[in-house]
């Protein structure tokens, strides 16, 4: 006989256990605040018929938009035990899977649903008696109710009551409850003709499948089989949906209904990762019946949840995260009311719709459009058009093979956006941004990037800000006249990488790397690489002629990575046709240069390192050497420069530090560069000048710019007509700035 | 004895059994619709026209099997409007041009041949900077201007416009529309103007049929040079290969507007140029004939389009382009429902109403189709 502390002590047990996921999925938890209703969706192009969660339009869900997350992740346990609780009451290995699944996945608006279908489960069981027959039904009216009010995932909530009613297999409710089901959906088709907002929400759940809506606006409409990040959670979902079928009673094997049921809420699960949680949820509600345990079958359940543990701190090591289950520090965000404009904004990704619909930033932004499918549906082709567009900076017509026509310009006119909000892992389309004469950078962090329109008048002060603050960042000078704060903001590594990456992508290495100093993961390692790419392009197409300290650096480190395995496919195909612009072509077919891309950029005919000023102007009996000990730096060959300066007779002392520069930190290359030059004993002036100009380049990048200056004045003096006399003359009128 | 199943023996029958047709039958329709979202899961949207064109292409020389236009068509403008840089035409002109160079007082800048390569250079300073030439863009109705291409550090490809270009006009050369008289700083001043990938697209796209573009990276070897038949035409295979039972009108039912368009997307839409710039005071905006042509009483009052006085199929010699006969088309004193000339001419109306305007201080000019009555002051602009 249970006692009510055997028959409490499992809920809360697996309360607790899910409260710590959640918890731990925030870092910021005990700060942080979410919000559990949507944002009324009042957008540039919203109809007015749009259907708005009714508290939310009547004002009474203040204090909803704000709950801190220590509250919502208190009540998410307690429900989520709730509901394993309706099929199984012990603390066992089924539990602790459902617990963990549905722990990982929920979402501040997924709670009042939740709430839901909870109660939902709790109420639709039948009973003998008629009179409480009479009352559950109303109550689980009362739920429809609550959901309809509150959430906007309502008609998921209904269809699971319709699902449960009809199951019901005691006769004489039978007949009523299948009364109230038909009625309830008469109810939701003759809304159809009274209110297409409302019943356009009701088919959110489904209306995603036929409005073929662009999953790179809104990546949560992806089937969770195309997010790795997501497997294991399927994987725990089907092992217990099919174990569960497996082990049914006989009183349940010949129910069609059960298998239609099941079938279509894990078609909705399996179709969008947006409804998996709540598919989950609904599986666990037409399953509550099932008792049974198949998992107690296994006679080692500590085998079992000792894999769990490996497996977790397998996931653990592998990642750059700092711990698997506390998910990312939510990103620092730029604060937008802090500039003195307002406008329209296009968002790229509309999962973020509610930052922008919160009351504060509302007042000045609006959105052309959000996540609302329901409302937008129809719209979201053109709007991912013009995105397209705008990654490719298409801002003139062009004709489409529909004979109808692209560019973004119309359209971002006529919906007058004047702010355009991209991630700032897209670095694609921060590039191509980067060059328009139209968009500019207005803000940087963790998340987005946000471009402005320049011809918008409210726009400049802060685009005139960021463009102080972007351009310190990548030739730091005595003038220091802008508030970093409303341009850029970091929380974490993450961030930082993030901001990082931006930066190297709008052709800004120096700024880029100021933000990963210190940042020696995977992730860090392979933005630095892509940043001294960046340098070595730069310095090659203002000069002709390749840096043996970035392009060095660059090609060594790639070489590197390459053989570590850091790079994906897709990178290493664009990286390859990098190196063959810098003339690097054998090099670029190691690296998996297409063999249709072979041959487009024959290097110039005249061969540079022959008859330039620098290290190779010694002529005579070094001349060979060191045109081959330039060639294995420019190719970023370590082991071939180690190889010769072995050989070699003399001290080469420059090359000496060069060949160690690759992975070497830059304030001791500075320092080992800058130790040799004092000591003079480079001897031509050609070489000495070279060699300053090199310590210009990494005094810049460690942010030195006086010593930049002094390096790059001195390299004038030295070597006047060096080959890099353009870029050095660029570096320096950029950093040598009076007021 | 009876003995009902416990648990472990339910478990084990229902394990043991062979898969049950519900199940595969759960399996099955999962998987379906598992293989149905990832095939729906990208929008295909239409796609910009030049980078599909290739698909369904139809070899040209079998235009005119059929068609008489296209006999005449290669000799356009269009058709040769992209030409690749060792071309029999851009060769002579860079032998030219290199020659030129030699002459000039300064002489910094050189064009030599290095094995079929044509590399520019310019010496300044004791530096020489060097690009590679490419393409030669324009097909000499006006004037010839040379490209190079450059990788940048993420494989998109940009443009260097070469500071040289050869005009028809004079028959000679001189600085590339659009560039400083005086070379700029830096180590590309001498040599020409960059453009960013973007704007690479943009300029190649509008002289070419086809131009393969990934991530801002072009592929120089498949892009179709010059604007040709199935630019305009659409892919041609499928009316080739049923001769010519399956058709596409794609000019026909176009409105006034829409016809124009077609040509303005090359040619530039008026809506696209800032307001401020269309004045009839400006004349950078007369390379730009539509522009001109839709602010024109002309077009307003009529059903005028480009092809009401220009057949793209001819050139502008074959077809009498300088002819009387567009004007009369509307303006014929002896038809009494037309207007006249109010200044009592019977004939040059090209120089009164569309004078050619040169742009800026280079050699080239071009007709103004912005058609109006002109006030004295602006017969030289």
């Amino acid at each position: 006989m249970s006692t009510p502390s055997t028959v409490v002590s499992p809920l809360v047990k697996i309360a607790m256990v899910s409260a710590l996921i959640i918890l731990g999925r925030n870092s910021i938890w005990l700060v942080d605040s979410v919000r559990l209703v949507p944002a009324i969706s009042g957008c540039v192009l919203s109809p007015s018929s749009a259907w708005q969660v009714p508290v939310v339009q009547a004002g009474f869900a203040d204090l909803l938009t704000s709950v801190p997350y220590s509250l919502y992740a208190f009540f998410s346990a307690f429900v989520i035990a709730g509901l394993v609780r309706l099929i199984t009451k012990e603390t066992n290995l089924t539990a602790l899977l459902a617990v963990g699944s549905l722990s990982l996945f929920v979402q501040p608006l997924d709670l009042f649903p939740m709430i839901c279908l909870l109660l939902l489960g709790m109420f639709s069981v039948s009973s003998g008696n008629a009179q409480r027959s009479a009352l559950r039904l109303t109550m689980i009216l009362l739920v429809a109710l609550g959901a309809i009010l509150f959430t906007l995932d309502f008609g998921f909530v209904l269809l699971l009551l319709i699902l449960t009613l009809l199951e019901c297999t005691d006769q004489r409710n039978q007949r009523i409850r299948q009364v109230i089901a038909i009625s309830i959906i008469t109810a939701i088709a003759v809304s159809a003709g009274l209110s297409t907002g409302f019943f356009n929400a009701c088919l959110r759940p489904v209306s995603w499948v036929w409005l073929n809506i662009p999953t790179e606006l809104l990546p949560s409409l992806q089937s969770p089989l195309q997010q790795k990040q997501l497997w294991p959670s399927l994987g725990v979902l089907a092992a217990f949906v099919f174990s569960v079928w497996f082990t049914r009673p006989p009183e349940l094997q010949g129910e069609k209904r059960i298998f239609l049921s099941l079938l279509l809420i894990s078609l909705i699960g399996i179709g969008s990762s947006h409804y998996l949680l709540l598919a989950m949820c609904g599986l666990i509600i037409l399953l509550r019946r099932i008792s049974l345990d198949p998992l107690k079958q296994f006679n080692h359940p500590r085998l079992a949840m000792l894999a769990i543990f490996i497996a977790a701190g397998f996931a653990f090591w592998k990642t750059d995260k700092v711990a698997v289950l506390a998910g990312e520090t939510p990103p620092r965000l730029v604060d937008p009311t802090r500039w003195q404009t307002e406008g329209n904004v296009i968002l790229m990704n509309l999962e973020h719709s509610s930052d922008w619909q919160t009351q504060k930033v509302s007042r000045q932004y609006k959105l052309v459009l959000d996540d609302r499918w329901d409302i937008f549906g129809n719209d979201y082709h053109d709007y991912v058009e013009v995105c397209r567009d705008l990654h490719d900076v298409r801002v003139n017509s062009y004709l489409k093979d529909d004979l109808t026509w692209g560019g973004y310009k119309r359209r971002v006119e006529k919906w007058e956006a004047s702010l355009l909000v991209v991630e700032s892992s897209q670095w694609a389309t921060i590039r191509g941004l980067s060059v328009s004469p139209e968009w500019k950078v207005m803000s940087i962090d963790g998340r987005r990037t946000i471009f402005g329109l320049q011809e918008v008048p409210s726009n400049l002060e802060q685009l005139t800000q960021a463009n102080r603050a972007i351009m310190f960042l990548e030739w730091p000078n005595k003038i220091r006249n802008f508030n970093l704060d409303e341009t850029i903001v970091i929380g974490s590594d993450h961030d930082a990488r993030m901001i990082a990456n931006a930066l190297c992508a709008m052709r800004l290495p120096y700024a880029g790397m100021r933000f990963i100093r210190n940042d020696f993961s995977r992730q860090g390692e392979k933005i630095r690489t892509s940043c001294y790419l960046e340098l070595a392009h730069r310095v090659h197409r203002h000069s002709g002629r390749g840096s043996l300290l970035d392009q060095f650096r660059a090609v060594a480190r790639l070489r590197d990575e390459y053989a570590r395995g850091l790079w994906a496919k897709k990178e290493l195909a664009l990286i390859a046709i990098s190196l063959q612009g810098l003339g690097l072509e054998q090099l670029a077919i190691e690296f998996g240069l297409e063999p249709e891309e072979r041959g487009q950029w024959i290097s110039k005919s005249r061969d540079d390192s022959s008859e330039q000023n620098g290290l190779t102007s010694n002529k005579g009996d070094q001349a060979l050497f060191r045109d081959q000990f330039q060639q294995a730096l420019l190719s970023g060959d370590v082991q071939a420069c180690e190889a010769l300066l072995a050989e070699s007779d003399e001290r080469m002392l420059l090359e000496r530090v060069l060949t160690k520069s690759w992975n070497a930190k830059p304030s001791d290359l500075l320092g080992g560069m800058s130790q040799i030059l004092k000591e003079e004993k480079l001897g031509q002036a050609s070489v000495q000048g070279e060699a300053f100009f090199y310590v210009g380049c990494v005094a810049l990048e460690i942010g030195e710019f006086e010593q930049a200056i002094g390096a790059f004045n001195r390299s004038q003096q030295l070597a006047p007509d060096l080959p890099f006399k353009s870029i050095r003359e660029l570096y320096l009128s950029q950093i040598v700035q009076e007021k | 004895m009876t003995s009902s199943p416990d648990s472990t023996d339910t478990f084990r029958w229902n394990l043991t059994s062979s898969i049950s047709k519900s199940a595969l039958l759960f399996l099955a329709i999962l998987s379906l619709f598992v293989v149905f979202r990832f095939n729906t899961s990208d929008v295909i949207l239409p796609a910009d026209r030049l980078q599909t064109l290739n698909s369904g292409w139809a070899d040209e020389k079998r235009c005119a099997d059929c068609h008489e236009q296209a006999e005449t068509f290669w000799e356009t403008g269009h058709a040769n409007t992209l030409q690749r840089v060792d071309d029999v035409d851009s060769k002579e002109l860079l032998e030219k041009l290199d020659i030129f160079l030699s002459d000039q007082p300064s002489n910094t800048t050189k064009v030599k041949n290095h094995d079929g390569q044509f590399v520019a250079s310019y010496e300044h300073d004791g530096v020489e900077s060097q690009v590679r030439l490419d393409w030669c863009l324009g097909s000499g109705t006006h004037a010839r201007t040379w490209v190079g291409t450059l990788m940048d550090s993420r494989g998109a490809t940009d443009l260097l416009e070469f500071r040289w270009s050869w005009y028809h006009g004079i028959d000679g050369f001189d600085i590339t529309p659009g560039q400083p008289l005086k070379a700029d700083p830096g180590y590309f001043g001498g040599l020409g103007v960059l453009f960013d990938a973007p704007k690479t697209r943009k300029c190649l796209g509008c002289h070419a049929s086809y131009l393969p573009i990934k991530d801002g990276h072009i592929d120089q070897h498949h892009i179709k040079p010059g604007v040709t038949c199935q630019r305009c035409h659409g892919p041609r295979k499928a009316h080739v290969e049923s001769d010519g039972d399956v058709r596409d009108y794609s000019w026909r039912n176009l409105d006034q507007m829409e016809s124009v368009n077609r040509c303005a997307e090359c040619h530039r839409r008026a809506e696209e140029q800032k307001p401020s710039e269309i004045s009839p005071q400006n004349s950078a905006i007369t390379r730009f004939q539509p522009v001109g042509l839709v602010q024109s009483p002309c077009f307003k009052n009529s059903k005028m389009t480009c092809l009401t006085c220009h057949d793209p199929h001819l050139s502008p010699q074959a077809q009498d382009s300088m002819g009387l006969w567009q004007c009369l088309q509307c303006h014929d004193e002896l038809n009494e429902l037309h207007t006249g000339c109010s200044a009592g001419h019977l004939d040059q109306c090209f120089s009164c109403h569309m004078p050619k305007v040169k742009m800026g201080e280079s050699p080239v000019a071009f007709r103004d189709h912005w058609i109006r009555i002109r006030r004295q002051s602006e017969q030289q602009p």
